[in-house]
């Protein structure tokens, strides 16, 4: 099964440029990045903002195909934006931006429903090729986070009937997918593992979109967010 | 305690307060004719007794003859009661020979006395003047005894008959019962814990008494055989002795080696006499044994009274019944030897059960405050566990916090080290660079900075077993960093074999070695390809080969980056070589399969 049509997210068409919202509290690299989207003619700034309640209302107002945010804020979490841009605008993907894409954080917010994240030093090049990618439903993931997400999914490994939902919340993974996020975190490349597998190196980071899918999926965190969209709790 | 001291003194006293009254509406008869053998015929008032016999296989006969009318009596069945009698009795009406009490008892001791009940048949009894004829046999050393005489009907006579059967018969049973039952009991106890003097010592008291009922046995059993009557009548001064130490021992005193001695000694030799008859040894023993019997209750009651006023508890529940007994003892004596006329009914049988309870009373409540102490020593216990599993807690909270300070301490020493290495370095190098204004360099610079950052914080968590991950880890930032600079990077750890002991450290100082390599292929050898390979070495060893196309190496170049790195391998117990090849440099880093446990220490920077 290919991510595309597992999920319906279809490239957008080289005609369309992908409509993006930057979240950025540091000035210097959110006009870095501006600059390099503007630059880009696959891409449409829809608006760079500086604090979450401007995201938050550019998400309300406009159309957007990608979020890109930062996830500490002056104001408030990144994750509160990915959870309003889930709801408002299924279709669309969120990207974390960090600086050192450390696990807890970059798994913070893939469970909010991040699919993807890029380093804050990234170049042109890099930023480019990460929006390409995740767009066509690939998503990276590091051997550090796939260890980490492993750990945690201690449930997958199990052998036997494959529950309905893990202990953690979220739907189980399918046996490919679990062997592909297990060999990761053992360390192997995509290169190694599609052979070690026998299947395309490109069809691993799709499977590896789903995995991020699955695991955003957390009852957890849909009913936590329902809560504060509801204006039951404060995030 | 108080209630025990007058249930006993009223125990004891009953002889004092309580006589049975007799049979009204009967006629008494306390006037006879006795005839003793070889002796001129007599009047004597009932009750009446005879002096004490010679020796054991004595036997005193005499003939009392009593006189009645018939008009004196009650009408209807006529019965004669005699509430006491000692020995034997054979009596005849009008000639005619009518009962037979019969000869009870080897041993006289426990059965002199008896009650006897009888009809007088109709068919004997004249209108008129009718005579009573009562042989009475005494045996041995005991006196004859004949109490008055009663007659009346069988409903009249009979309760009191039974009254004093009950106290004369069942009651020296019951006792010996009890006696028989502490015996067994007190042996158990004996054989349960032989270090308590007390059970010891109760129980050969016990054991040397036994014979005192031996009197019973004919009775219920039939003869039993004269051999073992003497052989264990001989125990009945070792009996009389004992006392005194059963009492000793009650008070918490040490009974002295020179009297246990002793009374081995009496335990073996005394049945020995007895058994073999030798006189004047014999005859002797049979007369020291009730004087010896009087002064060994007066030292136990001595003892006793030196116990109750060491404040010994136990001492005085055994005063009552050892005084009782003492008085017993004095009034049998006396009766025995015919200083005052009372029937022969040895009391200090009866003081011995009052003792027996005095006994049961001290084993009960030793019983009863062992288990008491038992219970405080188990709550104490208990307390002091959980006083010592507090205890226990606290330093082991205590350990833990400060083994979480120290490994926090040597993680915050290590972070320094490592930061120290890398992003200190290249921090200092951009405020360099910036000063001069040198943009590439500085952006270089920053990105290199930044890079070893990230190396040092994955590879915090790094484990055993998971050199894979964190060269993984270095692969990612490796694919970025050659990508940017388009170099070709093949990389494979697939045939790496298993290394242990991996910590951070260790971790650190295989990703800095490789990362320096691989710098070190880019910014002198203009690499255009660099593989980084894992496998096994031809000696065993894990290898880790990068090998590059750029320019081949040569030793001037390697200046401070291939000092650090040699530092490194040795930290790691591991070689380095180069390898200069016609085209570009090959490194080679040798690991052992088990690395140090702690990392060789070795100055920072």
């Amino acid at each position: 099964m290919s991510p595309s049509e597992h999920h319906g997210n279809l490239p957008a068409p080289p005609t369309a440029p992908i409509r993006i919202l930057l979240l950025e509290d540091d000035d210097v690299l959110r006009n870095r990045f501006a600059d390099i989207l503007d630059a880009w003619a696959g891409a449409e700034l829809v608006e760079a903002c500086a604090c979450l309640s401007e995201a938050l209302q550019a998400l309300r107002t406009r159309e957007v195909d990608l979020l890109m945010t930062d996830l500490r804020l002056p104001d408030g979490h990144g994750t509160e934006a990915i959870r309003l841009l889930r709801h408002l605008h299924p279709a669309a993907d969120a990207m974390v931006i960090s600086v050192l894409a450390d696990d807890e954080s970059v798994i913070n917010a893939i469970e909010a429903g991040a699919v993807g994240y890029l380093l804050k030093d990234a170049d042109s090049l890099e930023l480019v090729e990460a929006i390409n990618d995740l767009r066509a439903g690939r998503s990276p993931i590091s051997s550090s986070i796939a260890r980490v997400l492993v750990r945690r999914m201690g449930a997958m490994t199990r052998p036997g009937p494959q529950p309905d939902t893990t202990p953690t919340g979220h739907p189980p993974l399918t046996a490919r997918e679990t062997e592909i996020l297990v060999g990761i975190a053992k360390g192997f490349t995509y290169a190694e593992l599609a052979d070690h597998l026998g299947i395309s190196r490109q069809t691993v980071p799709g499977h590896i979109k789903n995995i991020y899918r699955k695991l955003a999926a957390n009852n957890r965190s849909e009913a936590v967010f329902e809560a504060s969209r509801r204006g039951l709790i404060r995030l | 305690m108080v209630v025990y001291g007058v249930l006993m003194a009223l125990v004891a006293s009953v002889p004092l307060w309580w006589h049975p009254s007799m049979p009204a509406a009967t006629r008494v008869i306390t006037h006879a004719e006795l005839v003793r053998e070889g002796g001129r015929p007599g009047e004597v008032q009932l009750p009446d007794t005879w002096e004490q016999g010679r020796h054991l296989g004595h036997e005193n006969v005499g003939e009392y003859r009593m006189d009645f009318e018939l008009t004196q009596v009650p009408s209807g069945e006529l019965y004669a009661y005699i509430p006491i009698l000692s020995h034997r009795a054979v009596v005849s009406l009008n000639g005619s020979l009518i009962v037979d009490t019969g000869a009870r008892g080897l041993m006289r001791g426990m059965t002199s006395g008896t009650p006897a009940l009888f009809m007088l048949p109709e068919d004997r009894l004249r209108a008129g003047h009718n005579v009573l004829q009562l042989r009475l046999h005494a045996y041995g050393t005991m006196r004859g005894y004949l109490s008055p005489l009663y007659l009346g009907d069988a409903r009249q006579l009979g309760p009191y008959y039974r009254h004093t059967a009950f106290l004369l018969g069942d009651l020296r049973l019951m006792a010996a019962a009890i006696h028989l039952l502490l015996t067994v009991a007190l042996l158990i106890a004996w054989l349960g814990r032989r270090q308590e003097p007390l059970f010891g010592w109760l129980l050969l008291a016990h054991v040397v008494s036994l014979p005192m009922f031996l009197g019973l046995l004919p009775d219920q059993l039939g003869p039993a055989p004269t051999l073992l009557v003497h052989a264990i009548s001989g125990l009945s001064l070792p009996a009389a002795l004992v006392s005194p130490m059963v009492v000793m021992v009650v008070c918490g005193e040490r009974v002295p080696r020179l009297i246990k001695r002793a009374s081995l000694v009496l335990l073996l030799a005394c049945p020995l006499i007895t058994l073999t008859g030798i006189e004047p040894l014999n005859g002797l023993l049979l007369r020291i044994t009730p004087p010896a019997g009087m002064l060994s209750a007066l030292a136990a009651l001595a003892i006793c009274v030196r116990g109750t006023r060491h404040g010994v508890r136990d001492a005085w529940l055994l005063l009552p019944a050892l005084i009782g007994l003492l008085l017993a003892m004095a009034r049998d004596v006396a009766v025995w030897k015919g200083w005052i006329l009372q029937p022969p009914v040895p009391l200090n049988f009866y003081y011995r059960l009052l003792l027996q309870v005095g006994i049961v009373a001290i084993l009960m409540l030793r019983l009863g405050q062992s288990l008491k102490h038992l219970d405080e020593a188990n709550d104490d216990l208990s307390r002091r566990l959980a006083e010592r599993e507090a205890e226990l807690e606290r330093l082991h909270r205590r350990q833990r916090d400060e083994e979480v300070r120290r490994v926090r301490h040597e993680e915050r020493q290590r972070l320094t080290v490592d930061l120290h290495d890398g992003l200190s370095g290249h921090l200092a190098s951009i405020i360099a660079l910036s000063e001069r204004n040198k943009v590439d360099d500085i952006q270089h610079s920053a990105r290199e900075a930044l890079d070893d950052l990230r190396l040092v914080i994955h590879s915090l968590d790094i484990g055993e077993d998971e050199l894979l991950v964190a060269l993984s880890g270095l692969r990612e930032r490796l694919e970025r960093q050659l990508r940017r600079l388009r170099i070709e990077l093949e990389w494979s750890m697939t045939h790496l074999p298993d290394i242990a002991g991996i910590t951070p450290t260790h971790a650190l100082n295989v990703l800095r070695i490789i990362q320096e390599a691989v710098t070190n292929a880019i910014r002198h050898g203009h690499a255009q390809r660099i593989g980084v390979r894992g496998r096994i070495a031809d000696d065993g060893r894990a290898a880790i080969v990068v090998e590059n196309d750029g320019l081949p190496f040569t030793p001037e170049k390697g200046g401070a980056g291939l000092g650090n790195m040699r530092r490194r391998v040795q930290q790691l117990d591991g070689e380095l070589h180069l390898e200069s090849l016609p085209e570009g440099t090959r490194l080679h880093l040798l690991l052992p399969l088990q690395l140090p446990c702690a990392a060789k220490e070795e100055a920072a920077g």
